[in-house]
């Protein structure tokens, strides 16, 4: 029976479209802010650094010039109020010494778009593996691939498959299929994608796995779960009953692995020798190339609080104890 | 430090380049010449000296600026989680990279930027676990039982309570920490560089060397220790339920149900049945296992709890205890199983006596009594249900409320498919003319013995409130009151030596009235307790007993140790004569979890005893007390305040009052409506509500 059978003003009915409206946006206004003081925070580190990209040049008329072209000369909370403002009206400016003169903002868009379907994958993967590992067994797999950080897997597991291998062909025992294109001897493992999905996604299955343990342990020991069972639902119901309530907390382990996902990206990039923005930002940092550097961390947190902002509205639209604030 | 004693140091080559294992060197050398098995010892330090810095960084920040958020709520902790967003919002692999600019590379710029990028996860946690224990109003039992706010905050809400989710949260940044250093340290400067031992630029370096044998032992070390922490960062679970009973057709029929933990048996029922059509009450005292019994027969026992004997019953309706936990709560009523046939709709709702406006609340909307009528409504739409169980259904009801569900349970019998019904009640008064017949659980029936207390002569003001306006926004101790007057125009006086009662339908701010007279919540308007204005200063002496009792009461805390907090605070008592005074003279190693309400409550009673309260404040002192033990709870309090300390008592329980108290307030509709004495409360002339409640008593 639909709610407006029912008819008759409730206390659900004082709490209209602006209330929730006001919820609404005043989270998101929350998370734009958390987004601001990230990227503050970002240049105020950058800034504070020691050490600028024109030490490493021979020439002074030349560092004089680049200084005075960078305003390195200015004082740190100058220029971190332009930086903010730059990004706030959209200038990342130019790139220093990574790609001289570059558009940061093409650089990193460019950047974030290789980054986006390994990261995306991973992320997918780490889900989709923890929900389905939240049981006793499935945490124990989890744990275990957790347990085993990336650089092992980008080592052992296609390594081993791929020196293992070449012993057997080099042995006879078995010849090189053609329509397997095994990579050269050593080394090339780093171009499979695959590899960089699973050892990333990987580090957060366990922490999915964990939550959704938790989650599953307190809600075995509700009220309406027992009055359910009690009243003979079947497996089936049951079922739709526990997912329905599964919901947000997946929703909160999604939210919560993400960044940590989002700093994998740096390790898997290099790991891997993968463009992308993590190691567009580990090459800015190696050459104190400040304005791309900034650039990289305002799209990775802007990302991070993008999808932040977008589970905490759907986690909101689902429980309407959260929703109406009670 | 014990490498330092070795003779041979991890960062020097000291042999033959890539030596086999041997007597001197176990795990032989790399090619360089430095002992392995030296290197695999010595790479601990990154994490020691990394990740301890990453772990003292993420709990400093993280622990006390949760534990904050946690306690006062609103704005600060909206403030607050939202600084941690925006630190939250940077990958920690990038800040640790940032921090490695500022400090230079090396395991504790790695930990400074790690413990920063996890100081938000530990905040959140830490947040969300002491949030949820002062919506539980446990912060708020502690400081008004008189210990300082930042105490009870640190030791009970953060220590006792959340340490547990603080230590898997501390495992998670090693962790972390110990997967990001390897793998920084495995691709070069960002990381622990050579000639520094790590066992991330260990792999490298056998990799590099073309030797990918010795590179197994720091893979296998990493590992292990990753493997390790992440035991460490997750939640144990419990043991695996215990079989239940199978459900059969047929009228219920109980045949020697004995119900078990791993080491003791907890219930054992008689055998018995309950035809179709009729009502059977279970009785007994508190603690003796009625609650579990039904779920032996609902077959929902919880985990690690057997049952074993016979059951057969037909398909089952449920009405638990709190009616608010057992509805969904992401559903509204009207989607919450009930009947789409409109006859059959208003069918069930006459019958559980739910009113038709609110089908389309949400649960968290209702009152106590409408969510208890809405789980009853959810239990009449079960269909083909025979056999209705209710756990105590009519706990925490006002009077009339009490009696309209007790009317609805016997009109369910009533129904075209005549079910039996089987409810557990601690209350005998409800027993006549309403029940078919009455199962026992206690060996011993105590029997109802109402006391009169002699009265005694009023002395010194403890309480006066004129004219007092009690506000929604409910905050502790606030100079200034916020938000709508939910109460307005109080006038209420204790003098020591006397029993005050107040009485009220529920919802009519008993406990909110409580609240301010303690000064806990805003109020405006003229009051003194114990000389002094509760909302600017502590009363000496105040002391509070909250309608839960597990409420104040620590879990974590063996009950003879929470007394001693009691104790100290009071200064002249001793645990054990306390223990000795409530009857729970074995039971100070307990925990409260371990004991019955009724216990629990006695504990409560002896806090108060030992805190040296002069003015006891009880908001439904005898919830969840069968009758005959709350009289003797009562009794008990009374006699521990002494002649020279006062009691208020709020409760929807007229009957309950009548004998023990020389004034009665009566609440309604945000009023003081009148105030007699029992000996007058036949007098003509009373308030409509208060002659309605006197007759429903």
């Amino acid at each position: 029976m639909s709610p407006a059978a029912a008819g008759a003003a409730t206390p659900s009915a004082r709490v209209g479209i602006a209330a929730l409206a006001r919820n609404y946006s005043g989270r998101l206004a929350g998370w734009g802010l958390a987004w601001l003081g990230a990227v503050v925070l970002a240049q105020v580190l950058v800034a504070f650094a020691p050490g600028d990209a024109i030490d490493t040049l021979p020439d002074p008329a030349l560092r004089e010039q680049l200084s005075a072209e960078w305003g390195l000369g200015t004082p740190v909370y100058l220029r971190v109020f332009r930086g903010t403002a730059g990004v706030l009206a959209g200038d990342l400016g130019s790139s220093w010494t990574v790609q001289p003169g570059a558009p940061v903002g093409d650089a990193v868009v460019g950047a974030m778009c290789a980054s986006l379907p390994v990261l995306g994958a991973a992320w997918a993967l780490a889900v989709g593996v923890g929900a389905a590992a939240r049981g006793r067994k499935g945490a124990r797999i989890a744990r275990a691939m957790s347990a085993v950080p990336v650089v092992l897997l980008a080592l052992c597991v296609p390594g081993g498959v791929n020196a293992l291998a070449w012993k057997g062909m080099a042995e006879g025992w078995w010849t090189r299929p053609a329509f397997f294109a095994l990579p050269v001897e050593g080394g090339a493992v780093r171009d499979l994608l695959l590899v960089g999905v699973l050892g990333l996604g990987s580090a957060a299955m366990a922490e999915v796995a964990a939550r959704l343990a938790e989650a599953d342990a307190r809600l075995e020991e509700a009220g309406f779960l027992l009055a359910a069972r009690a009243h003979g639902a079947d497996e089936r119901a049951l079922r739709r009953l526990r997912w329905r309530h599964r919901v947000v907390p997946l929703v909160e382990a999604a939210q919560a692995v993400f960044t940590p996902l989002v700093g994998g990206l740096v390790v898997v990039e290099r790991l891997f020798a993968r463009p992308g923005a993590g190691d567009l930002l580990w090459r800015a940092v190696e050459l104190r190339d400040v304005p791309l550097a900034t650039g990289v961390v305002v799209a990775l947190t802007g990302t991070t609080v993008v999808v932040g902002a977008s589970l905490d509205l759907l986690r909101r639209a689902w429980d309407p104890r959260l929703r109406m604030g009670a | 430090m014990l490498v330092a004693l070795l003779p041979y140091q991890p960062e020097v080559s000291a042999a033959a380049v890539r030596l086999s294992p041997s007597f001197v060197h176990p795990l032989g050398t790399d090619a360089v010449g430095r002992d392995v098995g030296l290197r695999l010892l010595a790479g601990v330090r990154p994490l020691v000296e990394g990740g301890g810095v990453a772990l003292v960084i993420a709990l400093a920040l993280g622990v006390p600026a949760g534990a904050w958020a946690g306690a006062r709520g609103g704005l600060v902790a909206r403030l607050v989680c939202g600084a941690g967003v925006a630190v939250g919002s940077l990958p920690g692999i990038p800040l640790a990279l940032l921090a490695g600019l500022l400090l230079g590379h090396g395991a504790v710029s790695l930990g400074v930027g790690w413990g920063v990028g996890c100081a938000p996860a530990v905040l959140q946690a830490t947040y969300q676990r002491v949030d949820a224990l002062r919506r539980e109003e446990r912060l708020l039992a502690l400081v008004a039982h008189g210990i300082p706010e930042w105490r009870a905050v640190a030791r009970h809400l953060v220590w006792n309570n959340s340490r547990i989710e603080i230590r898997m949260q501390s495992a998670r940044v090693l962790a972390g920490f110990l997967a990001m250093e390897t793998a920084l340290s495995y691709l070069g400067r960002a990381g622990v560089a050579e000639p520094d031992p790590s066992w991330g630029n260990m792999l490298a370096m056998a990799l590099a060397s073309g030797a990918p044998a010795a590179a197994a032992a720091p893979a296998v070390v990493v590992a292990l220790f990753s493997a390790g922490l992440w035991r460490l960062a997750l939640p144990v679970r419990r043991a695996a339920a215990a079989g239940n009973l199978e459900p059969a057709a047929g009228a219920l029929l109980v045949e020697s149900l004995e119900v078990r933990s791993a080491d003791r048996t907890l219930v054992r029922l008689p055998t018995f049945s309950v035809p179709q059509g009729t009502v059977t009450a279970l009785v007994g005292a508190s603690g003796s296992g009625k609650s579990l019994a039904l779920r032996a027969i609902a077959t929902v026992l919880p985990d690690g709890v057997c049952a074993s004997g016979s059951v057969v019953r037909p398909r089952v309706a449920w009405v638990a205890q709190d009616g608010r936990a057992s509805l969904d709560p992401l559903l509204r009523i009207s989607d919450q199983g009930l009947p789409d046939d409109p006859v059959s709709l208003s069918a069930v709702l006459e019958l559980s006596g739910f009113p038709a406006g609110l089908l389309s609340a949400w649960p968290h909307e209702l009152s106590g009594g409408e969510a208890q009528r809405a789980a009853l409504l959810c239990a009449l739409s079960v269909p083909g249900a025979g056999l209705l169980l209710a756990d105590e259904p009519t706990t925490g009801l006002d009077p009339r409320a009490r009696r309209a569900l007790v009317a609805a349970l016997r009109r369910v019998t009533d129904a075209p498919a005549r079910p039996a019904v089987l409810f557990v009640t601690h209350d005998r008064r409800l027993l006549p003319g309403f029940v078919d017949a009455v199962v026992e659980l206690d060996a011993q029936p105590r029997s109802v013995i109402v006391r009169a207390r002699p009265r005694v002569v009023a002395g010194e003001v403890l309480l006066t409130a004129e004219g007092l306006a009690v506000h929604a926004g409910l905050t502790r101790r606030p100079a200034h009151p916020s938000g709508p007057a939910i109460l307005c125009g109080l006038s209420i006086e204790v003098r020591a030596g006397e029993t005050v009662g107040l009485i009220g339908e529920s919802g009519a701010g008993k406990t909110t009235l409580l609240r301010a007279l303690a000064g806990l919540c805003g109020s405006s308007g003229a009051l003194t307790v114990l000389g002094v204005d509760p909302r600017r200063a502590a009363p000496v002496g105040l002391q509070l007993i909250w309608q839960d009792p597990g409420t104040s009461l620590d879990p974590s805390m063996p009950v003879g140790e929470l007394l001693a907090i009691s104790a100290r605070l009071g200064g002249t008592r001793r645990v054990e004569d306390a223990l000795t005074r409530v009857g729970l003279s074995h039971r100070g190693d307990a925990l409260p979890g371990e004991l019955s309400g009724g216990e629990r409550r006695r504990v409560s009673l002896a806090q108060v005893w030992l805190a040296g309260a002069r003015l006891v404040m009880a908001d439904e002192p005898t919830a969840a007390l069968d009758a005959g033990r709350s009289v003797d709870a009562l009794d008990l309090l009374r006699e521990l305040v002494g002649d020279t300390g006062g009691v208020l008592l709020a409760s929807h329980d007229l009957g309950l009052l009548l004998p023990l108290c020389d004034r009665v307030y009566v609440l309604h509709q945000g009023r003081c409506v009148d105030c007699f004495r029992p000996d007058e409360a036949g007098s003509a002339g009373r308030h409509p509500f208060t002659q309605s409640l006197l007759d429903a008593a």
